[in-house]
């Protein structure tokens, strides 16, 4: 991928961020719900969407507050609630599913902040990443006074680099296309392969590997089912 | 205070607070207390719902469940008894009774604040005058001091004082005698479960299963001999519109239900217990018109039944068969062959024909109301004492439940069982010559130590053995008098403690009626022997005490009854 | 993903229910809902409409797809073509399911319903089935799956990237293989 590309997907995202500020509240669930799924699906963290997350909590703290002020017994109470509770559990899977990343990729994930640490599109809150930080250390913590200290010397120094556990970017996933997207590179030249190349249409569903399209999943060309 | 408009004086006041829900337990109280339940789902309201086996369970229920309750809601059980006296609740606690015990204590009927009596108003029109119970406040505390005053001050002989003195004494004479008059007889109301599907019916909400459940409580109400037939017929009048109402659609959109939903429909039934799931010999030895008027107990019986059978056209060997397994065309005709001989045989229409309803849902055989009911009320009261009774009433929640046919097969064998222990009970009764007649009465005990003893220490199974017996003693008794003498059963109920269950049922002469007396008659003969007869039951005409007072106790009956 | 949640995807869909009872517009977070008034039908999301039934506050209008004539002609449809055809819901499964088992009564000719939105999933998911067969022959990358619904690819889901991700793994320990054989040969 070219730097312009990268420079270009920037652009988007800023955009976006931009939008989002005139979102209307079920846009922003869809999005939320959207952010879900591809979290869910893909084996990479991907960039945190705090922005939907604390937007949506403020609809439901707003919502509460509405509904303490309802008579006892009005009818509307139980159907709020019960969409706040559908919310809700919206929002926390989609936590919790970026904690289990967090848990099983500590390193990886540091190290991608790391990287991005100068974009504005971080991949942790500071919350997420104050636990992948601390996690990290105790893990750290944990197998030195298990194991490491009783080792050689040499055996002893663990690098972080080496005993990273890296996302399987090559996993299958579903996905469905969002954008016209011309030009998307399949399948790499290999030896006994030529390289693939295809246009996605708009609304089509597509089962391939999550490497080729892991930039149009962070750019919302293409959300994955 | 009867409560004349059950949604606004009652559904939308209990509505945003937490309702605790005592429930009785038989088969009525069961389904009124289950439509409740799906009334509160609907409307999202929080309950509490405890089974009470008698009024000392009430009393603890209530202390142990009161803490900021504010409805608390009856279900069979507490209308018969000063429920404010009893239970001593705080000012602001509110209770609901849906009782179909009668009378009504007159003190829950005249309480306007705290009692509210969900009832119809038809049925409670013989409850004597506020004016014959209670007399004015200010002149009741006046005499009341004065009594108190008596001891140490004059008394005033002045002609005002023994006018109203006199007219004071008068009065109370006719309140003993008017309360005594209402309260002489206990007898039945419409069934709670009726009452509960009025209420759904009126806030719309009346569905095919909440309907079922108000079917199986009024059959529970007659098959355990609390409502006449004249009753039953009229209150099986109004389901028959409710069920036409539910499961007719225009002519051509017949087929359009699914199959999977519930139906019921209006059937003239066999009168014999479980016939669908049993053999048509069983059947027939357990139903108990069939029984006694045949005499099956004895061998003669037994031929009678056999040529009975052969004259219909029906092979032994299909008799002995699962009723679904029989022969297809023998099977339809078993209805029609029936009614063709019975005559013969001296069996009326009554005998062998309940009209009431059944169910049909899913590809499964049908079941009918009696099957439903005499099923729960075995689990209900079943004779295993590892299970606490709040599990025996769960289970049975779950036979209502619609789809539940594992459980409902239980239920089904758990019914033979207890049917068969009633019926050897009896036949053991009659070989023994155990019905003794006592002059004003009969009298039976059930032995200790009897096999399915366990069995008949529960109210409703030790009603349906005594007018088994009853029956079955008339149709063998030379005696012309055997019909209008009632009948009492004792039956060991805590080996251990010694004490004895005591069932008191009316004359089979009175049938058209149902009214039992037995309730005061044993208050009596307990008050003249100083008998510590416990009066905990809901229904007053069953009683527990120690076993050794059982003598006592009945030379003063017989003297009361005389 | 668990199939509740699937279904908990498709609950967002609205389907139409007559209400018994009367009220203003409810302003829910994911949209308005309402307002109201018994006797007319209207719009609401699926959860709504099956919780509003539980509680008796409603019947429910089946969708236009949910018709006997209409499934008919699908099902020859989708069995004349060898490719997947469009569904009238992307989630009809469920929708199906949840409308059917809370309100049986309220659908005309349930049962046939029933059954024949059974044979339309059971001609595609045999399709479906055939189709994975081909595609894992044919060694190929990737492949288009349009008009497939989410219950449907969930059904093979797990299986499928499983294989393929195996597949993967072995070709590229393969080809890795050859070109360090190939610079040893140098």
């Amino acid at each position: 991928m070219s730097t312009e590309d990268v420079g270009d997907d920037l652009l988007e995202t800023v955009d976006d961020e931009e939008e989002e500020e005139a979102m209307t509240a079920p846009e922003v669930l869809h999005k939320l719900e959207e952010a879900w799924l591809n979290e869910k699906f893909s084996p990479d963290l991907l960039p945190v969407k705090s922005n939907l997350v604390e937007c949506m909590l403020d609809q439901i703290v707003a919502m509460e507050n509405n509904i303490s002020t309802l008579k006892k017994g009005d009818f509307r109470i139980s159907v709020h609630r019960m969409e706040i509770d559908r919310i809700r559990y919206v929002i926390s899977s989609y936590l919790r599913h970026r904690l289990a990343k967090i848990e099983s990729l500590t390193t990886h994930v540091l190290q991608e902040e790391e990287k991005r640490r100068d974009s504005e599109n971080v991949l942790m809150s500071p919350a997420e990443l104050e636990f992948a930080k601390g996690y990290c250390n105790s893990v750290m913590t944990h197998l030195t006074n298990t194991a490491l200290d009783h080792m050689p010397l040499k055996a002893a120094t663990p690098n972080a680099k080496e005993i990273a556990v890296l996302p399987n970017l090559d996993s299958y996933v579903f996905l469905k296309v969002n954008e016209n997207t011309e030009n998307v590179l399949v399948e790499e030249e290999t030896v006994d392969a030529r390289e693939e190349i295809m246009d996605f249409e708009k609304g089509d569903q597509h089962i391939m590997r999550y490497k080729p399209i892991a930039s149009l999943v962070e750019s919302g060309g293409v959300s994955l089912i | 205070m009867l409560v004349r408009d059950f949604k606004r004086e009652f559904y939308d006041v209990v509505q945003h607070q937490r309702v605790l829900v005592l429930v009785a337990f038989d088969v009525d109280s069961l389904c009124g207390c289950k439509i409740l339940q799906y009334l509160f789902q609907c409307d999202q309201v929080l309950y509490t719902i405890v089974p009470v086996t008698d009024l000392q369970e009430l009393e603890k229920a209530f202390l142990e469940n009161a803490e900021g309750i504010k409805h608390v809601v009856l279900i069979n059980c507490g209308a018969t008894v000063d429920i404010v006296d009893l239970l001593q609740p705080e000012d602001h606690v509110r209770f609901y009774i849906c009782d179909s015990h009668r009378p009504v204590d007159v003190h829950n009927f005249y309480n306007a604040v705290q009692v509210k009596l969900l009832m119809r108003e038809d049925e409670l029109s013989t409850i004597p005058t506020y004016d014959e119970l209670f007399r004015d406040d200010s002149e009741d505390s006046g005499n009341e001091s004065e009594d108190s005053d008596t001891g140490y001050k004059k008394k005033k002989f002045d002609e005002e004082s023994i006018i109203r003195r006199q007219e004071k004494r008068r009065w109370s004479e006719n309140r003993v005698k008017v309360l005594f008059d209402y309260t002489k007889f206990t007898s039945y109301g419409t069934s709670a479960a009726l009452v509960m599907f009025d209420l759904a019916w009126k806030l719309s909400k009346d569905t095919n299963t909440l309907l079922w459940l108000a079917i199986v409580g009024v059959t529970d109400q007659y098959i355990h001999f609390k409502t006449p037939r004249d009753k039953y017929m009229e209150d099986i009048l109004t389901l028959q519109s409710h069920v036409s109402r539910h499961n007719q659609r225009g002519g051509d959109n017949e087929n359009t239900l699914s199959i999977n939903s519930l139906k019921i429909s209006f059937e003239e039934e066999l009168n014999f217990p479980l016939y669908r799931h049993w053999t048509l010999m069983d059947t027939i030895c357990h139903s108990m018109p069939i029984a006694c008027k045949l005499r099956l107990w004895s061998l003669k019986g037994q031929k009678r039944l056999h040529e009975f059978l052969a004259e219909m056209g029906l092979p032994l060997n299909q008799c002995r068969q699962q009723f679904g397994a029989m022969d297809a065309n023998l099977r339809s005709e078993v209805k029609g062959k029936i009614q063709e001989f019975m005559s013969k045989y001296g069996l009326d229409i009554q005998d062998v024909i309940l009209p009431s309803f059944s169910l049909h849902y899913g590809y499964k055989s049908q079941l009918c109301a009696t099957d439903y009911v005499l099923s729960s009320i075995a689990v209900l009261e079943s004779g295993d004492k590892s299970r606490s009774s709040t599990d025996n009433f769960l289970e049975a929640c779950d036979i209502l439940q619609k789809g539940c046919t594992d459980k409902m097969e239980a239920g089904l064998s758990a019914a033979k069982l207890q049917l068969r222990s009633i019926y050897t009970q009896v036949q053991s009764f009659l070989e023994m010559h155990q019905i003794i007649s006592a002059g004003p009465f009969l009298y039976v005990f059930v032995q200790e130590g009897t096999a399915d003893s366990s069995y008949f220490a529960h109210p409703q199974c030790s009603i349906r053995l005594a007018r088994f017996a009853l029956q079955a003693h008339c149709a063998v008794s030379r005696n012309k008098r055997a019909q209008s003498l009632p009948l009492v059963l004792g039956a060991p109920l805590r080996q251990e403690e010694g004490t004895s269950l005591v069932v008191g049922i009316p004359p089979l002469d009175t049938d058209d009626e149902r009214k039992n007396f037995f309730g005061k008659a044993f208050e009596q003969a307990a008050e003249a022997t100083n008998t510590t007869a416990k009066f905990n039951n809901f229904d007053s005409y069953i009683i527990e005490m120690k076993s050794e007072d059982k003598s006592k106790f009945f030379d003063a009956l017989i003297s009361i009854l005389q | 993903m668990d199939p509740s949640e699937v279904e908990f995807l498709a609950e967002r869909e609205l389907v139409k229910v007559i209400p018994n009872f009367t009220h203003d517009k409810i302003y829910l977070i994911s949209g308005d809902v309402g307002p109201f008034s018994a006797g007319l039908p209207l719009p609401v999301p699926l959860w709504l409409a099956v919780n509003l039934k539980q509680r008796q506050k409603c019947r429910f209008v089946a969708p236009d797809w949910m018709d006997i004539d209409v499934l008919k002609e699908k099902k020859q449809e989708e069995a004349d073509s060898r490719f997947f055809t469009p569904m009238p819901s992307p989630h009809y499964m469920e929708i199906t399911q949840l409308l059917l088992q809370w309100g049986t009564d309220d659908i005309p000719k349930a049962d046939e319903i029933r059954t024949l939105v059974k044979d339309i999933w059971d001609l595609r998911i045999a399709k479906l089935r055939s189709s994975i067969d081909v595609f894992v022959k044919s060694g190929e990358s990737h492949a288009k799956l349009n008009y497939l619904t989410l219950m449907e690819i969930n059904t093979v889901r797990l299986f499928l990237t499983k294989a393929l991700n195996h597949m993967h793994q072995l070709k590229s320990v393969t080809s890795r293989d050859t070109t360090n054989s190939n610079s040893q040969a140098f």
